[in-house]
């Protein structure tokens, strides 16, 4: 059985839950990686329940040892075809007094740990010259609005490694791909996390989590003759 | 009965392909200069219907898209895969040939979308899809007369991407960065191995996934070429 590894799990109820669902119902055994072990778990208890295989991960994202291990284990169950990374939050604030290691980190979670686990799934895919890498973006992967610089320079710079990796990668079988999820999402951090932002958004406003999920699984079964890049996503009344 | 799809630029390759891929849950509606091809897709495929128009002649279309209304109805999917090409540096390239290729590529989308999104607007629902490809965001030498009209329409599609869409008409862009398989590209690169080739049936299948994306999560833009292409 293949294997599909998603890092950066949080609620079910979120593009992380929903990515190890989908990815559970194309056959593939799910590593369910993140930092909650609560959280993790539920989600893959949940797989199992329904006939899926799953094995939560706890792995923190910006460790080199955490992502070698989680690659290494993760082969262990079956070769990895399917690789996510959907690491990183929304870091935003007052540009003026912003802490040195604010900044930092939020470059830690969404670039420094997109490279550290690109680089080792990668290892094992050119080795078999197949599999699929794709990458979580953001509005802010193209834009920076005021307030997100931290947040924006971070994603930016995930994009372009992406892009790098799917021109260096895809000669040799591997298909890289990055979705940028253009406005908020309907899960569990906006809706229960930030109610008066949903409410704000109305009916539909928010971009929905079956849809993105599916989108990630359809960048995984496009043909090789045929492959998408990058896929912007957003709720069909987002102003853009 | 089946919603009608209409497809604008129905060649040998990625027209062809689109036309097999809809007409298995959309009446087909074809659109081409070419009748003879029209009149044998008609025969291999259930479900489709030959309009022989040139996109180019804006009375001739709006004529053809007024039939269409009266004898089958109103589409609810528009594919804009019609293509006035050139090669040729600006040396070689006539104002001739640059209006032609714009009428064709920029102003036939306009008029689509103006004569068939009002209806879609109304119920609520509907897809204009254009194909494209590396000319909408690149000028190449030799592409004179062509890209300045692929990047027009490009953005053109945006901004009609960005009117319609509250009102849950989905447009959208699809580039393809390739060389499509097809009998004359085959005998030009008679050198290459097959996978270097974009298979007609594989961007009709993306179109497809495109045309019918949820409401919650819409692409505008998304370019689609084989693994092991340069770019």
């Amino acid at each position: 059985m293949k294997t599909a590894i998603i890092l950066g799990v949080g609620p079910q109820n979120g593009v992380g839950g929903y990515l190890c669902d989908f990815a559970a119902k194309e056959g593939l055994h799910v590593v369910v990686a993140g930092r909650s072990f609560d959280k993790l778990s539920l989600i893959a208890e949940t797989i199992k329940a329904s006939g899926g295989q799953a094995t939560p991960m706890v792995c923190d994202a910006t460790s080199e040892e955490d992502i070698c291990k989680l690659i290494a284990n993760s082969e262990q169950l079956g070769p990895v075809d399917l690789a996510i990374y959907n690491a990183g939050n929304n870091f935003n604030g007052d540009f003026l007094s912003m802490e040195a290691d604010f900044f930092e980190k939020c470059w830690r979670v969404c670039t420094f740990g997109g490279f550290l686990f690109s680089r080792e799934v990668l290892k094992v895919m050119q080795q078999r010259k197949t599999g699929c890498l794709l990458f979580t973006g953001a509005s802010a992967s193209m834009r920076g609005k005021p307030r997100f610089a931290p947040f924006t320079a971070a994603k930016a710079g995930l994009r372009a490694m992406a892009q790098s990796l799917a021109r260096e990668f895809q000669p040799q079988g591997i298909h890289v791909g990055h979705v940028v999820i253009d406005g908020g999402i309907a899960g569990d951090k906006i809706i229960k996390g930030i109610p008066q932002f949903a409410e704000r958004a109305g009916e539909d406003g928010l971009v929905g989590l079956e849809g993105i999920a599916s989108a990630y699984m359809y960048l995984y079964k496009q043909p090789k003759t045929a492959w998408t890049h990058e896929l912007d996503l957003r709720t069909f009344k987002e102003n853009f | 009965m089946n919603p009608i799809c209409l497809i604008a630029g129905v060649g040998p390759g990625t027209g062809t392909a689109l036309v097999r891929r809809f007409s298995s849950d959309y009446r087909v509606v074809m659109l081409a200069r070419t009748e003879e091809r029209l009149l044998s897709l008609e025969r291999d495929f259930e479900n489709c219907h030959a309009y022989p128009c040139d996109v180019a002649d804006a009375a001739s279309l709006t004529h053809t898209l007024d039939k269409i209304k009266v004898e089958l109805g109103h589409p609810e999917i528009v594919i804009h895969n019609a293509v006035g090409g050139a090669f040729g540096d600006y040396t070689q390239t006539t104002r001739e040939t640059l209006q032609k290729n714009f009428e064709v590529n920029t102003l036939a989308l306009l008029q689509l979308a103006q004569e068939l999104i009002p209806d879609m607007t109304e119920k609520g629902r509907g897809a204009v899809i254009c194909t494209g490809n590396t000319s909408a965001f690149r000028g190449k030498a030799s592409f004179a007369g062509f890209a300045p009209t692929k990047a027009a329409q490009r953005i053109l599609a945006e901004s009609i991407a960005r009117a319609a869409g509250p009102n849950g008409v989905h447009v959208a862009y699809v580039a393809i960065d390739a060389v499509i398989d097809l009998a004359w590209t085959r005998e030009h690169f008679s050198d290459k191995a097959d996978d270097f080739f974009c298979h007609p049936d594989d961007i009709a299948q993306h179109v497809w996934q495109v045309a019918h994306q949820a409401k919650s999560v819409w692409t505008f833009e998304s370019v689609i070429r084989p693994f092991g292409e340069q770019w």
